[in-house]
């Protein structure tokens, strides 16, 4: 069993004169501030940590280091909480995920022996007959997958991100990150040093502890990096993953920190592999470097009998390590190239029995191991059963190899290569910029990886510096690091790969024999290296049985690509802070405190109408009469506005539009519409001229900024000499409209408002309240109108001088949809209402609108074909005045002999009619007068409208008029 | 490390383009800046070059919007702030993807803020501010953003 | 996140850019409805060095890029006169 050792370690992450009290199912216990919650529970003895994703089998610290998840854990403020690496605070109450009742009495752990049903990719093959049963499967299989449970009312905390900046970003604080992290610095650049830890050193804390030479080593790095005024230090820092043009979102407890470099150093280390043998998975079985872990950084004693499997040289001195650290080897078995004899003359002297050749086969217990079995094996990993050996202990370490923590690399466009002499996959090729250093390089002793450091900082400089970059030192070892094979598979299985999974070496075996013999195949058929850590225990061993499955070499095989994040994010840190933005008119204000019932409309809140929602149609139709009676006002400030000026700013816009405009006489506007490259309709609006080269256009306000970004193309296109001004949210625009709105706004101008001064469809610039404004005859709604446009920081005062101006003639203000009503009246499209993303400008009846006679502009070369060739077109139509029936809605549908004839895209009560109208797109045939559409509303109820030819309201202009007798003052 | 934020600065802005528009400029006494993108002090406000023929002048004093002839004076309403202090570019790290800390001091330069487009001017002669300015429109919600970060009381940079 | 080095305005994010898609002529105004067709709706796809229009939000400028579709890099910032044309007018 594990247990604290009451004499402190040289270089212990505790404190151990702070305690820290939490509960584990209940039970309280101590630990002490510095523990994570895995080594505060192994220090309390407790050794059941978890319960495995499929089979329920009870689970055990592994790696220590976050690279699985047996140890997951729930709190009251988080779930899926990593036990390895999640500090222990105090009053943390901590639960088990995946167990119903508790982890020793999990009610499901009876599925462990429901296996053989259960194998990989079963749920491919099972439940779909009978098929009516299916949805019972499908709701018991999702309550029992998944491991934490999601709290639904949870509130999230989002933790906003930030940018930061260095020249070089080093990844890993062992000893090759913190030797670049200095190279760099002397180099005169500016280092920004991540580590996933809350402290620096890495493996100098938990492998080289023991070491005679290491402690001064690691002081000198230490003291050095502290010292250093160009190297700053973030620790539990992970980087998540590595983007385009060196883009490092690194994840803080605070949050993440988007980093640009110019350079990375990778100095991430490497993963250790599990060996994998019949009930490998066992609590008690651990790898030799989280013995380490837990020994060195937390005073944790893993066990006080071991039975050791040793790979590789790392395997020998952890032995070694846990010897003097009190721990009884019972036995060493090693076998593999990593290892030689003389690697294991400490422990032969101190009388540990090393069997050469020897692997372990199985260990034994019940849900703690008791037992470990030992025999000879051969390459293949087949044991010789009759020298096999039954050991007792309470610990099972094994240091079968390492795989490389590439992942950064791997994104960055670097490739790796399999190392038959090192037996782990290295570093082959990568930018000049995103340099390897250290053990994930292939090099392994702790002199080599300060000289690996250094040389790759050195390397980065250069490149950074844009000088010849030389051709990297090798400081890998010569002798491997790993067994190519450290599998020793039993016909009764449990002997797992991958952990978080539940994969046993037969899954992947009967995964290839079902033709899923490729590594992207094999992943996504038997799940491995999907699990939460992302296959950083399992992917390596995964790969070499598949290879040896396939009798082909490693690099033949391939792996998964490495994607980002590294570790798992929170939602909350990548959502970072909101942002959002919304826009709001100068006169916003007045509209919530007058009762504007606001609607959204893309980033702006608009009044849609001025009274109570359930009001809505008669607030709109009185709205309507008031306009159509008296005098109304709309605050129109998101339009479009862009100011043309130059020489060619006639061209510009003979080019852009559809309409002449070259022709256009200064001091009159006309309507303006323009389409794209197939002819189709993408925005209309005005375009006003106030002299030879100085025009002032508006856009929707949805197009305002598309309408500027076109203009500014065609003109450098064009080779124009042009300056485009866009003054969308600089200026304000307001909208006085109806019969009296000329005696309302006459007082506060400075300029003849007479038909004769300022004509229909006439603009000019003139002082409104004693300010600059530009006043525009516009004819949208069809009264009698008057667009002001004035800057944002004046419209305010405007606005209210012509609502206390026309307080006493009844002034209305309107909105949205009040407008809609009253264009629809007058027959005016929307462009996006009644033209969708493929009419063109002859379905929407207005052949008008374009003019041939230009040579070109954008569209022309398609509508000079699609002129006449039109197979719908858009129609107005009425509905009987006294019908009781619910309207039809945008978008119904005309159904002529049973099939589609067309659409309604427009339709209201017009108060001023009395009558219902609209607008619809039908086919061609339909487009006459008098022609009766039926049109299919809600509830299949079919309803009937007439095709009518004439505008509804006021087809000659009359209204507009600004010299009749009754809209003069 | 006080970090203070001005919601409104009193600065008007006008747009000046079209031929003849450094000789409006020199006529009017205004300091002229040299290269495209940069900008020179002038009073509490400064003269910017935003292209050919273009520029940007901020300050306090009152002009018409010019007749149609070029160069032409298009009068602006941007939403002026100022943040201020030693730290002033801690609170852009949350907001703005780039390095400010190196914007020297008279350094001039157009980013997107909290997804926003605006210029942003360091004051030569107030090395420890920054005058940002943006379309009225997004006043209040970068009013708000800005304001919600520099509030911040976990904000931290690395150092 | 990438970043686009352009003139004056220097090295940006790419998220300050709109893509504007490939540089190319449109036919003549009276061209024969095949090649209007074409080039309104087809495009080569395969791996090239094309040249593409840029718009760079916050100074309202346009670049014109080659790069490379293959690699992501970009190899050349064209000076916007090289792709310029007159337009027919009245």
């Amino acid at each position: 069993m594990p247990f604290r050792r009451s004499e402190a370690g040289p270089r212990e992450w505790i404190d151990r004169h702070r305690t820290v009290h939490f509960t584990f199912e209940g039970t309280r216990y101590v630990a002490f501030a510095g523990d994570t919650i895995t080594s505060a529970l192994q220090a309390n003895g407790v050794q059941l940590l978890g319960r495995s994703f499929k089979y329920h089998r009870p689970r055990g610290a592994l790696s220590m280091a976050n690279h699985d998840v047996n140890a997951l854990f729930t709190t009251a403020d988080d779930t899926n909480v990593r036990g390895d690496v999640t500090p222990v605070t105090d009053a943390l109450d901590v639960r088990p995920v995946n167990v119903s009742g508790s982890l020793a009495r999990d009610a499901h752990r009876h599925l462990d022996r429901l296996g053989r049903f259960l194998p990989a990719g079963f749920y491919y093959k099972a439940f779909h007959k009978p098929r009516w049963l299916f949805p019972y499967w499908e709701r018991l299989i999702r309550r029992r997958a998944g491991l934490g449970t999601v709290d639904s009312a949870w509130t999230p905390r989002r933790r906003p991100k930030r940018y930061g900046y260095c020249d070089v970003l080093v990844v890993g604080g062992g000893p090759a990150g913190l030797q670049a992290a200095l190279g760099a610095a002397e180099a005169s650049l500016d280092v920004l040093l991540v580590d996933e830890n809350p402290h620096l050193g890495g493996s100098l804390d938990y492998e080289w502890v023991t070491d005679p030479a290491a402690p001064a080593q690691r002081d000198e790095l230490m003291e050095a990096v502290a010292a250093s005024p160009a190297i700053r230090v973030l620790t539990s820092a992970v980087a998540l993953g590595f983007y385009t043009d060196h883009w490092v979102p690194v994840s803080t407890p605070e949050g993440i920190i988007k980093v640009r470099a110019r350079g990375v150093v990778l100095a991430t280390g490497v993963i250790e592999q599990p060996a994998v043998f019949r009930n490998n998975d066992l609590p008690g079985v651990l790898m030799a470097s989280a013995a380490q872990r837990l020994l060195h950084r937390f005073g944790v004693q893993a066990c006080e009998r071991a039975v050791l499997q040793v790979n590789n040289p790392e395997g020998f001195a952890a032995a070694e390590d846990l010897r003097r650290g009190g721990v009884e080897l019972q036995a060493v078995v090693a076998s593999g190239p990593g290892v030689q004899k003389a690697d294991a003359a400490a422990l032969v002297d101190a009388g540990v029995p090393v069997h050469f050749g020897w692997a372990i086969v199985e260990a034994h217990g019940d849900g703690a191991v008791a037992a470990a079995t030992i025999a000879p094996v051969d390459a293949g990993g087949v044991p010789d059963q009759t020298h096999a050996r039954r050991i007792d202990c309470d610990g099972v370490v094994s240091s079968a190899g390492w795989g490389p923590a590439g992942h950064l690399l791997y994104q960055a466009g670097g490739r790796f290569s399999y190392d038959d002499t090192l037996e782990m996959p290295v570093p082959v090729a990568w930018p000049d910029t995103v340099v390897p250093a250290g053990r994930m390089n292939g090099v392994f002793s702790l002199a080599s990886q300060r000289d690996d450091g250094r040389d790759a900082a050195g390397r980065l400089a250069a490149a950074l510096a844009g000088g010849p970059v030389s051709d990297p030192m090798s400081n890998r070892d010569t002798r491997a690091h790993a067994t190519p094979w450290p599998v020793v598979p039993h016909p009764k299985g449990r002997d797992f790969v991958d952990l978080d999974e539940d994969l046993q070496y037969k899954d992947l075996i009967q995964g290839a024999r079902e033709g899923f013999d490729n590594v992207e195949l094999l992943k996504r058929f038997t799940t491995v290296g999907m699990g939460p850590s992302q296959g950083k225990h399992s992917n390596l061993n995964a790969f070499r049985i598949l290879a040896r499955y396939l009798g082909q070499g490693m690099d033949e095989t391939g792996t998964t690509t490495a994607r980002p994040m590294y570790h798992p994010v929170r939602l909350e840190d990548l959502a970072g802070r909101r942002m959002r933005p919304w826009r709001e008119t100068p006169v916003q204000a007045w509209h919530g405190e007058h009762g504007g019932f606001l609607m959204e409309s893309g980033e702006w809140e608009r009044p849609s109408f001025y009274g109570e929602e359930a009001d809505a149609q008669q607030v709109i139709a009185s709205e309507v009469t008031a306009v159509r009676t008296g005098v109304g006002i709309i605050d129109v400030s998101t339009l479009g506005k862009i100011e043309v000026l130059g020489p060619d700013a006639a061209t510009l816009l003979d080019g852009s539009y559809t309409m002449r405009q070259g022709n256009l006489r200064a001091g009159l506007t006309r309507y303006a519409l323009r389409t794209d490259d197939t002819g189709v309709i993408v925005d209309d609006g005005v375009v006003g001229r106030l002299a030879e080269d100085h025009y002032y256009l508006t856009a929707t306000s949805s197009h305002a900024e598309g309408t500027y970004q076109t203009l500014t193309r065609h003109a450098l296109e064009w080779g124009l000499d042009v300056h485009v001004v866009n003054r969308t949210g600089q200026l304000g625009a307001l909208n006085l409209t109806g019969p009296l709105s000329r005696r309302v706004l006459e007082p506060l101008v400075d300029v003849d408002l007479s038909e004769a001064a300022l004509p229909r469809l006439g603009m000019t610039d003139a002082r409104v309240c004693g300010e600059w404004a530009r006043l525009l005859r516009v004819g949208f709604v069809g009264e009698l109108g008057y667009e002001i446009h004035a800057p944002a920081g004046t419209m305010a005062r405007i606005w209210d001088a012509l609502m206390d101006a026309g307080a006493p003639l009844g002034i209305r203000p309107f909105g949205v949809d009040t407008q809609r009503v009253l264009r629809l009246e007058k027959g005016h499209i929307i462009v996006g209402q009644d033209t969708d993303g493929l009419t063109n400008p002859f379905e929407a009846a207005m052949p008008w609108a374009v003019h041939l006679k230009k040579p070109w502009f954008v569209g022309r070369p398609a509508l000079a074909h699609l002129k006449g060739a039109e197979q719908r077109k858009l129609v107005r139509f009425v509905m009987a005045a006294d019908s009781s029936a619910p309207l039809p809605r945008e978008s119904h549908l005309v159904i002529r002999d049973g099939t589609i004839a067309g659409r309604v895209t427009s339709i209201a009560r017009s108060p001023t009619l009395g009558r219902p109208i609209g607008l619809a797109m039908v086919d061609r045939d339909l487009a006459e007068a008098g022609q009766a559409l039926a049109i299919r509303g809600d509830g299949g109820r079919m309803l009937a409208a007439e095709v009518v030819t004439e505008t509804f309201y006021d087809p000659d202009g009359l209204r507009q008029n600004a010299d009749a007798p009754e809209v003069t003052p | 490390m006080t970090l203070t934020l001005e919601t409104h600065v009193d600065l008007r802005l006008w747009e000046l383009v079209g031929s003849g528009a450094v000789d409006a400029l020199r006529a009017e006494g205004l300091p002229i800046p040299e290269a495209e993108l940069t900008a020179v002090e002038h009073g509490p406000g400064f003269v910017a070059c935003t292209g050919r023929n273009g520029y940007l002048i901020a300050g306090e004093e009152e002009w018409q919007q010019s007749p149609q002839t070029p160069p032409w004076l298009l009068q602006r309403s941007d939403w002026v702030m100022r943040l201020s202090g030693a730290r002033w570019s801690d609170a852009l790290t949350e907001l703005c993807p780039h390095d400010l800390g190196r914007l020297p001091p008279g350094g001039w330069f157009m980013a997107a803020v909290a997804g926003v487009n605006a210029w942003l001017y360091r004051p030569a002669s107030v090395p420890d501010s920054l005058l940002l300015g943006f379309d009225p429109s997004y006043g209040a919600y970068l009013e708000s953003m800005l304001q919600s970060v520099v509030r911040d009381p976990s904000r931290i940079n690395p150092s | 996140m990438q970043q686009l080095d352009c003139p004056i305005i220097g090295r940006r994010p790419i998220s300050e850019f709109v893509y504007g898609g490939e540089v190319r002529r449109p036919p003549p105004g009276d061209a024969p409805l095949a090649d209007v067709a074409d080039h309104a709706f087809n495009r080569t796809g395969q791996p090239t060095v094309l040249r593409e229009w840029w718009f760079h939000r916050p100074t309202g400028r346009w670049f014109v890029l080659e790069r490379n579709t293959l690699s992501n890099v970009v190899e050349r910032v064209v000076p916007p006169q090289e792709v310029a044309y007159a337009i027919p007018t009245l």
